[in-house]
C-alpha cells in the first residue's frame, strides 16, 4: 500500500499495457506482415522462427500425450524452461496463434515494473516507489512487443530471482527461497546462475557463524565455477590455435571487443541504419536504441547520486544489487554484446537512486536521445 | 504495512495473477478460433490478471478478492 492516489497509478499501468500491446500489433502488421489475421505465417531470423518453432512442437506434444509428458529432445533445446512457458499459451488456448505472444511479453513488461516498486520500498519512501514505479513501466525493453523472444518474460523472472535473493539471503528461515531465487535467474539464460550463485557466496563470506546451509553454498559456487569453467574456457584452452575463432561464443579480438562494448551501451549507431533494408534485424533495431539510452541515463544518474551522496555500499543490500548487475551487464558484453543482454538488469538500480524524480530522469534520458540522434545525422553527413 | 511484507505479498500475487491470466486463456478459448478473438481473449486475461495485482498491491486486499471473484464469473 505504498500509492497515494492509486487510481492514477493503476490507470497509467492499464494505459501503458494497452499501448503496448497495440504497438506491438501495429508494428507487426505494418513491418512485418500484413496478412496475420488472414492468413499469415511467420517468418523472420532464425533466432525469431526459433521461439515459435519450439514451443510449437512442445505444445503439440502436450496436446498429443499429455501435460505431464515431456518431448524427448526437451533438455536439449537452446532455453528448457522458458519455452515450455510459452508453450502454455498456445496449449490452454488450444491454437497457434502467435501474436499473442504481444501480450505476454506486454504483461511481463506490467510486472516487472510492480516488482521493481515493490522491490524499492526497502530503499526508499513511498513518493519515491510511485516515482520508480513509472519509470519502470515506461522502460522500453521490448517495445514492439510482437517481437519472437524470451527477454521480456525472462526479465520477469531474473528480476524476480533476484529480489527473492536479496529478501531470503539475510532471513536464516527462508533461506531456501533464496535458491528459488537462483533458479528463477537462470530460467533467461543458463549463465545467470553463476551470478545468483555468487551472490549468495559473497553472503556466505561475509556471515561471522557459518551455518549448514552456507557451507553448502561455498560447495555450491565451487561446483558452478568448475563447471562455468568447464563449458566456457576449457574448449578454448584447449584448442590454443582456435582462439579467435568461431567455436566459441566470444570473440578475442580486440577491436571487435571494443565495438561489442560501444554497442552494448550506446545501441546501434548511427540509427539511421533502420532506413537500410539490408541490416538484419532493423524492424526492431529502434527498440534497442532507446533501452541503451534508457540505460544510459539510469547509469548516468547513479554516478551523479554516488558522487553527490557519497553512498558507500556496506550493506549486503546495495553491494548485492550493484554487483549482480554489474555481473549480468558484463556476462552480456562477454558473449554477444546485444543490447537486451546487458541491460536486461538496469532497472534493478532504480531502487538504489533514492533521490529520484521523474522529471530529472525524462530531461536525462530525452538528452541522451538527442545526443544520440544528432550523433547519427552528423555520422551520416560527414 | 511492512517492507518485507510488500515484497512476500508482491512475490505471492505475481504467481497469482499469472495463474489468473493463464486460466483466463484455458477457460475462455475455444478450439479452431479466429486470431481476432484468440487474441481478444488473451489481452483480456491478460488485463484482469494485470488489474488483479494492481488492486491488491495498491488498493485493498478486500476489493480485490471481490474483484477476482467478478473475473471468475465472467470466466464462466
Amino acid at each position: 500500500m505504498f500509492l497515494n492516489k492509486y487510481h492514477i497509478y493503476i490507470s497509467l499501468a492499464l494505459s501503458i499495457f494497452t499501448f503496448k500491446c497495440l504497438i506491438g500489433v501495429l508494428h507487426y502488421l505494418v513491418f512485418m506482415d500484413g496478412e496475420y489475421f488472414a492468413t499469415g505465417a511467420f517468418s523472420y531470423l532464425n533466432d525469431h522462427e526459433w521461439l515459435l518453432t519450439s514451443s510449437t512442437r512442445t505444445a503439440s506434444h502436450w496436446q498429443e500425450f499429455g501435460i505431464t509428458s515431456i518431448p524427448i529432445d526437451f533438455q536439449a533445446d537452446k532455453n528448457t524452461f522458458l519455452i515450455p512457458y510459452f508453450s502454455l499459451v498456445f496449449y490452454l488456448g488450444d491454437n497457434y496463434h502467435f501474436l499473442n505472444f504481444t501480450i505476454l511479453n506486454s504483461l511481463h513488461n506490467m510486472l516487472t515494473a510492480v516488482l521493481v516498486a515493490s522491490f524499492s520500498t526497502l530503499y526508499v519512501g513511498r513518493q519515491t516507489a510511485q516515482v520508480i514505479f513509472i519509470i519502470a513501466l515506461i522502460q522500453p525493453f521490448g517495445l514492439f512487443s510482437s517481437i519472437l523472444w524470451r527477454d521480456s518474460v525472462g526479465q520477469t523472472f531474473l528480476v524476480m530471482g533476484v529480489i527473492m535473493i536479496m529478501q531470503y539471503a539475510v532471513n536464516k528461515k527462508n533461506f531456501n527461497l533464496a535458491f528459488l531465487g537462483v533458479f528463477l535467474m537462470a530460467l533467461l539464460r543458463n549463465i545467470y546462475l553463476f551470478a545468483g550463485i555468487l551472490s549468495l557466496f559473497y553472503f556466505s563470506l561475509r556471515s561471522k557463524k557459518k551455518t549448514l546451509i552456507l557451507k553448502f553454498v561455498n560447495i555450491l559456487t565451487v561446483l558452478t565455477l568448475v563447471s562455468f569453467f568447464y563449458i566456457y574456457f576449457y574448449d578454448p584452452i584447449m584448442n590454443l590455435y582456435d582462439f579467435s575463432g568461431k567455436s566459441v561464443a566470444y570473440n578475442l579480438d580486440a577491436l571487435g571487443f571494443l565495438r561489442k562494448i560501444i554497442i552494448a551501451f550506446l545501441g546501434p549507431f548511427p540509427w539511421l541504419q533502420i532506413f537500410n533494408p539490408e541490416i538484419p534485424g532493423r524492424e526492431y533495431m529502434l527498440a534497442d536504441i532507446f533501452q541503451a539510452t534508457y540505460n544510459l541515463a539510469i547509469m548516468f544518474l547513479l554516478a551523479v547520486h554516488l558522487i553527490n551522496t557519497k553512498t558507500k555500499f556496506r550493506s549486503y543490500l546495495n553491494q548485492t544489487a550493484l554487483g549482480m548487475i554489474i555481473i549480468i551487464s558484463m556476462l552480456g558484453v562477454l558473449s554477444y554484446g546485444h543490447v537486451s543482454y546487458v541491460t536486461v538488469g538496469s532497472v534493478l538500480l532504480l531502487p538504489i537512486l533514492n533521490t529520484i524524480s521523474l522529471r530529472k530522469f525524462l530531461k536525462v534520458w530525452f538528452s541522451i536521445i538527442t545526443i544520440n540522434f544528432t550523433l547519427s545525422i552528423i555520422w551520416y553527413a560527414i | 504495512m511492512q517492507t518485507e511484507n510488500i515484497i512476500n505479498a508482491t512475490l505471492l500475487n505475481i504467481v497469482a495473477a499469472l495463474l489468473i491470466f493463464f486460466a483466463g486463456i484455458f477457460l475462455l478459448s475455444e478450439a479452431e478460433t479466429s486470431r481476432e478473438y484468440s487474441m481478444f481473449v488473451t489481452y483480456i486475461s491478460a488485463f484482469f490478471s494485470l488489474t488483479y495485482i494492481l488492486v491488491f498491491m495498491y488498493v485493498s486486499k478486500q476489493i480485490s478478492y471481490i474483484y477476482i471473484t467478478c473475473a471468475i464469473n465472467f470466466y464462466f
